[in-house]
């Protein structure tokens, strides 16, 4: 496996930045207030030193990501072509951040599919280390699931083929090639992947402008701009600046209408707790692996790692020209804005509505045929490690063998100080039970990530549906699951 | 990560223990933020022959576990500090000038977060890091407030309603306060025999023709509903169809 580098080493001319030009715009962006004082001449480095910090919050419009085109489509299917490769991202104004990205942006483009169609999404890797791609809570065969021994060589390609045959959900696609994950998320590798159906579309939801993926993820800057990373193993990283779709804290001009709000936490480690204005009512609809049974009215919620949670705003309610703050309450003086919604003046008809009743009825899941608890902890020795059940990830073992079609009870415990995001792959899950207490209405439906809190035992009901074949189930604090905390399974026919 | 070119001044010297007894100081650690404990000192400067000893010094609840590992820095290997309390203590004496960086492998990648850099002699001092290698630490500031403007709760409200008898039908005519879904009820003996929506702002109208409504006496009911759901008081007026 070819050596992993961030993306900054790659760039000749950041070599030519850091020893000339760089030093050079730092000098006349602090110089600029005092020295420009009567001139008329006003330098791009003036207009940027005069400018509010770079990280001051609600400075820039959300962008949103590109939706990718299929390269093809015929019945009942559509086949994309992505790049993954460096690229530069204006995160800071005025600064270039290079990244790696699908298609070289950051967060890469949104694919947007549809139950029943199949999506072929071939990847071409040009970093110069392995890579591949996982498809967070999709329903893929084990050959497309992107396990982090199935990799891309550097100039290969892989097509990932994509059923599309499950229950319309917030999705998203990412890197996974083995003990690298927080470095390369971090430096950009992960996009949203929305998935629609039929029962979605009549309940008449938020569409289109209206219909908003948001991906969070914390991150800390050098002073040309980079990325700046940190390994914490222990605590996973933690950046001083949240970004939502790739923009420090943003604004994001909204009708007086109801909005479909996507919320991802793409952070390496970082948790959430997402409040609006004064604790505003948002309406669950969703979490990440599609509707509730019933829309669940929150006035916070938690949003742990890889974890999605889709809300409906409505923004009727408050006055034209209202600013609201979306705050993370568990957040630093630097990272509790998240981002601020600006309500606008005028109105129109509203076509959308917020569900009052029953979404969907979940199905029933076959009674548990075996009981398993894994324990979650720190191997403290000379090498470090973090273990599921007394065991560091080895990928030529394979840790459970459950039977296609049946499902477990699993009991995730954990006696450590940390958050443990614990995701399957290419399954769900339901909670049956937290040891903290009663499992929250907006986590009941379909899920493949659970946040287990410091000194809690948290059941699941993983049910071993599509698919046979080799999967993975890990901590998504990235920094920990990189650190070995993944095991295997293999779901025999 | 990239220790190796970090280390300046020292290139790969390995510290060797020097029997001469010089001053001994001691590294703890600092977890004042769990979230990035740092070493304390993180940099210090010592005489050839002086030792170091690293401590743990936890304060966190449950204690954090720290190591210390090191490309130059001879032994490190085997202190096993991990999370053991009272930890052991690792010791080096250092005789040759030059600059020893040191890390803890669970809150550092080698040259950030929890690093240190202990100086022995008077080796020239090292080059400015790149603009890359250092942080830009977020200035942001504190978070304002949560809210400007905030809840509608005014309600609309309707005013010179005007109900004109018309050759056919009738006239009503009125003004809202803001903008709001104006319901116009026409009742007659008690019952409702006609409802109409119109959106409106401002002033606005709407026509009734006489097809919709038989000769007789109605009350008419205005009330204006806006976008955050307030609702005008009911005003009403007297029409009568020929």
């Amino acid at each position: 496996m070819s050596a992993f580098r961030p993306p900054a080493d790659a760039w000749s001319r950041r070599d030519f930045m850091r020893n000339g030009m760089g030093s050079f715009a730092l000098l006349c962006t602090l110089g600029a207030p005092s020295t420009l004082k009567g001139k008329r001449v006003v330098t791009s480095a003036a207009r940027r030193a005069q400018q509010a910090s770079p990280f001051a919050p609600f400075q820039r419009d959300l962008p949103i990501m590109p939706e990718l085109s299929p390269i093809h489509s015929e019945r009942g299917l559509d086949v994309y072509d992505v790049d993954i490769r460096e690229g530069l991202a204006e995160i800071l104004p005025g600064f270039q951040t290079p990244i790696y990205g699908y298609e070289g942006i950051y967060p890469g483009p949104t694919i947007r599919a549809s139950r029943g169609r199949t999506a072929i999404v071939r990847q071409h890797n040009k970093l110069p280390f392995d890579s591949n791609v996982h498809l967070h809570g999709g329903y893929v065969p084990a050959a497309h699931d992107g396990h982090p021994m199935d990799v891309i060589a550097p100039g290969g390609s892989f097509d990932y083929s994509y059923p599309n045959d499950q229950d319309a959900a917030f999705l998203w696609y990412h890197d996974h090639a083995h003990g690298r994950t927080a470095r390369t998320l971090y430096y950009g590798l992960l996009a949203a992947y929305i998935l629609d159906d039929e029962r979605e579309r009549e309940l008449d939801l938020p569409r289109d402008d209206y219909d908003v993926p948001l991906i969070l993820a914390d991150h800390a800057f050098n002073k040309d701009g980079s990325f700046r990373y940190a390994e914490n193993v222990d605590l996973g990283f933690r950046g001083d600046t949240i970004l939502v779709n790739g923009a420090v804290a943003p604004r994001m001009r909204v009708e007086r209408r109801i909005y479909r709000l996507r919320f991802l936490n793409a952070s390496n480690a970082r948790s959430y707790g997402l409040r609006l204005g004064q604790g505003r009512n948002m309406v669950q609809i969703a979490s990440d692996g599609g509707l509730l049974e019933r829309p669940v009215v929150r006035g916070e919620f938690p949003l742990h790692p890889a974890e999605r949670i889709e809300v409906l705003v409505d923004f009727r309610q408050f006055r034209a020209g209202s600013e609201i703050v979306l705050e993370n309450v568990l957040g630093e003086q630097t990272t509790k804005a998240v981002m601020r919604f600006d309500v606008a003046r005028g109105g129109g008809s509203e076509d959308a509505r917020v569900p009052r009743g029953r979404m969907r009825t979940l199905e029933r899941l076959p009674a548990p045929n075996a009981s398993r608890r894994w324990d979650l902890s720190l191997a403290t020795g000379s090498s470090v490690q973090w273990q599921i059940a007394s065991r560091g990830f080895d990928p030529s073992r394979i840790d459970v063998r459950p039977r296609l079609g049946t499902s477990e009870l699993w009991q995730w415990h954990n006696p450590s100080d940390r958050v443990h995001p614990m995701h399957l792959h290419g399954m769900l899950f339901r909670i049956v039970e937290r040891s903290t207490g009663v499992v929250h209405p907006g986590e009941r439906s379909w899920k493949d990530t659970i946040g287990v809190q410091p000194g809690e035992t948290v059941t699941v009901q993983p049910w071993f549906v599509p698919y046979a074949g080799k999967y993975v189930f890990h901590c998504h604090a990235l920094e920990h699951g990189d650190k070995a905390m993944m095991l295997q399974l293999e779901v025999v026919a | 990560m990239r220790h190796g070119s970090l280390l300046l001044g020292c290139a790969l010297s390995v510290a060797v223990a020097s029997p001469a007894a010089g001053a001994e100081v001691t590294i703890g650690t600092n977890e004042t933020d769990a979230v990035h404990p740092v070493w304390s000192p993180a940099t210090l400067t010592i005489a050839p022959g002086d030792s170091v000893q690293w401590k743990l010094t936890s304060a966190a609840s449950p204690p954090l576990p720290h190591n210390v590992a090191s490309t130059t820095i001879a032994g490190t290997d085997s202190w096993n500090f991990a999370a053991d309390y009272p930890a052991p203590e690792g010791r080096q004496t250092f005789s040759t000038p030059g600059r020893y960086q040191f890390y803890c492998t669970f809150h550092s990648d080698g040259s950030t977060g929890m690093a240190g850099t202990i100086v022995v002699g008077n080796p020239p001092p090292p080059p400015p890091p790149p603009l890359s290698e250092q942080p830009f630490p977020n200035d942001g500031g504190v978070l304002g407030a949560l809210e400007i403007g905030g809840l509608d709760r005014t309600q609309p409200r309707l005013r010179s309603v005007r109900v004109q008898r018309m050759r056919s039908g009738a006239r009503i005519r009125f003004s809202v306060s803001e903008r709001a879904r104006v319901t116009v009820r026409f009742k007659r003996g008690g019952k409702i025999v006609k409802t109409r929506h119109l959106d409106a702002s401002g002033r606005a109208g709407l026509t009734v023709r006489g097809k919709q409504l038989r000769a007789g006496r109605y009350r008419v009911e205005l009330r204006a509903e806006d976008l955050a759901g307030n609702r005008s008081g009911v005003r009403t007026a007297r029409l009568t169809v020929r």
